[in-house]
């Protein structure tokens, strides 16, 4: 088990999300940053949908109880394993009563701590992923105990492969949304030749940026939405949904960013400018 | 949108029997793309294909491409009806009040209204097990609260602009609370979560005091099976 001896912000058990349950209105949660959970899991050659925890600029605290290997991935951090710095994006061995102080993050917004094997908490709709009234707990808290299975091994495979993120790029890349031929012209030249800024209201479910007048579109009726959908509000303000978005939404969905694009905008800060890149 | 979904739209509105025709779209298509697609959400005018990782979405497109979307309207599917008790006004409906004077009513009336019509459900989302009725009397259609409530409790029966629903949760929101079901119209250990479907038919129906303190009990007890509030 991890004991959770704090539990950081918005710390939450996170996989590759689910599918299959939005004819209910269940969202496909899952890691912000995906390719932070792929990189992790691949080190400890682990499938790449094992459960990790994700942490939200400042993490928890946790203890192990049995030895394990792990491996921090996502925002540059400053982790300190039984009070000594260690490295992130490196397997780490853990022995049995180890603590973990994971600290704030000082570049990016979402950690990851992937573990050999992965979280072994319930699976609701092929999913790990802890979501209000799907799983047991919407997030991680103190006090918690978290499964994993324990190893007999000294060593893992290992899987140095680095995966490639081009994490600071301010440029994301995007296609255009079902209702992006609305806007009049002057509208689509702001939207993909100027600067947006990411406003203070960031979370799992999305990131509103500063709206800006001239952008605004009206409401439509209400139609499906996916993780990554770019809503335009009647106010001008800019919605891009992330991970735990609804199913439908009432906004126009003026654009898509790539898979890329939202675990790129998942660790950009409050105040931060970008840029859209449309794709022919 | 993306790399692994695919928009249809249309410009219909909000209608039922366009909409009729778009839950057989969805099945036709449900069985047609078996092979590709993981899930396909539908709502008033739009299905949102959902694809598989490895299935490249122009293939599918072009498939699309030669989809005659008119042998979708064939013979309908049985709709299933259900009566979903309510207790409205008093703590469970703090709202009754305010929302009969904003549109110059008795509370009685409002009630008589609201749980007098035929309700549809067009589709699920928002959150987990909300439902998009169509239907609510225009008598009684009433503009969001301006600041939307902190706390609404699971199981409360509300009206925002045009729209009445049930919140299936616990949640923040901005409609007016006329009443509570003890009903769990969602619950992840239930198989179907929901089992609400599009183009079901609801009408909610009054229950007395009495009747709707038995029912608390229960559902407190885990003892309610909806099939019983849905006709035969």
């Amino acid at each position: 088990m991890i004991e959770v001896l704090t539990s950081g912000l918005s710390s939450s058990i996170q996989d590759l999300g689910r599918s299959g349950g939005k004819l209910f209105g269940i969202p496909g949660a899952g890691a912000m940053d995906q390719l932070a959970l792929k990189q992790g899991n691949q080190f400890l050659s682990n499938e790449p949908n094992a459960a990790s925890i994700e942490w939200m600029m400042q993490g928890p605290v946790l203890r192990f109880q049995q030895p394990t290997f792990i491996c921090l991935t996502g925002g540059v951090q400053t982790p300190l394993l039984n009070g000594m710095a260690v490295d992130q994006n490196k397997v780490l061995e853990i022995k049995a009563g180890d603590q973990l102080k994971l600290g704030r993050l000082k570049e990016g917004v979402f950690g990851y701590v992937t573990i050999h094997g992965g979280i072994q908490t319930e699976v609701v709709y092929q999913s790990r992923s802890q979501f209000s009234a799907i799983t047991t707990k919407k997030n991680i808290q103190k006090g918690d105990t978290l499964p994993y299975h324990s190893i007999q091994k000294r060593k893992v495979p290992q899987n140095n492969r680095r995966i490639s993120t081009s994490f600071s790029t301010s440029n994301l890349e995007v296609q255009p949304g079902p209702e992006f031929h609305l806007l009049s012209m002057p509208q689509k030249e702001m939207l993909l030749h100027g600067e947006h800024q990411i406003s203070r209201v960031i979370s799992r479910m999305g990131y509103r940026f500063i709206a800006e007048k001239n952008l605004a579109t009206p409401e439509i009726i209400t139609a499906p939405v996916l993780p990554g959908t770019i809503q335009l509000t009647p106010a001008g303000q800019l919605i891009a949904l992330m991970r735990d978005a609804q199913t439908t939404g009432g906004y126009a969905r003026v654009l898509q960013l790539t898979e890329m694009a939202i675990n790129q905008l998942a660790q950009k800060r409050i105040g931060t400018a970008i840029r859209f890149n449309i794709q022919a | 949108m993306g790399a692994h979904a695919i928009s249809l739209d249309w410009q219909v509105g909000i209608d039922p029997h366009f909409h009729d025709s778009l839950i057989q779209t969805k099945k036709v298509m449900h069985e047609l793309f078996q092979a590709e697609v993981t899930e396909i959400v539908l709502t008033y005018q739009s299905l949102l294909i959902c694809l598989k990782p490895d299935i490249p979405v122009q293939k599918v497109i072009l498939r699309l491409q030669q989809f005659d979307f008119s042998q979708a309207v064939k013979p309908q599917t049985e709709k299933q009806v259900w009566r979903i008790p309510v207790n409205y006004g008093s703590e469970s409906g703090k709202d009754l009040k305010q929302l009969a004077e904003i549109n110059g009513m008795e509370e009685e009336a409002v009630i008589d209204l609201h749980s007098s019509a035929k309700y549809r459900v067009y589709f699920t989302g928002f959150m987990p097990g909300f439902l998009y009725l169509g239907g609510l009397p225009e008598a009684i259609h009433t503009p969001r609260k301006k600041n939307p409530e902190i706390r609404i409790p699971a199981g409360s029966v509300a009206i925002g602009g045009q729209q009445t629903g049930i919140y299936p949760q616990e949640s923040p929101g901005g409609w007016h609370i006329i009443g509570h079901t003890p009903l769990p119209v969602f619950s992840i250990q239930n198989q179907p979560p929901s089992p609400f479907q599009p183009g079901d038919e609801i009408h909610f129906e009054k229950v007395n005091a009495i009747r709707y303190r038995e029912l608390l009990s229960a559902a407190e007890a885990g003892q309610i099976n909806l099939k019983d509030f849905k006709d035969d």
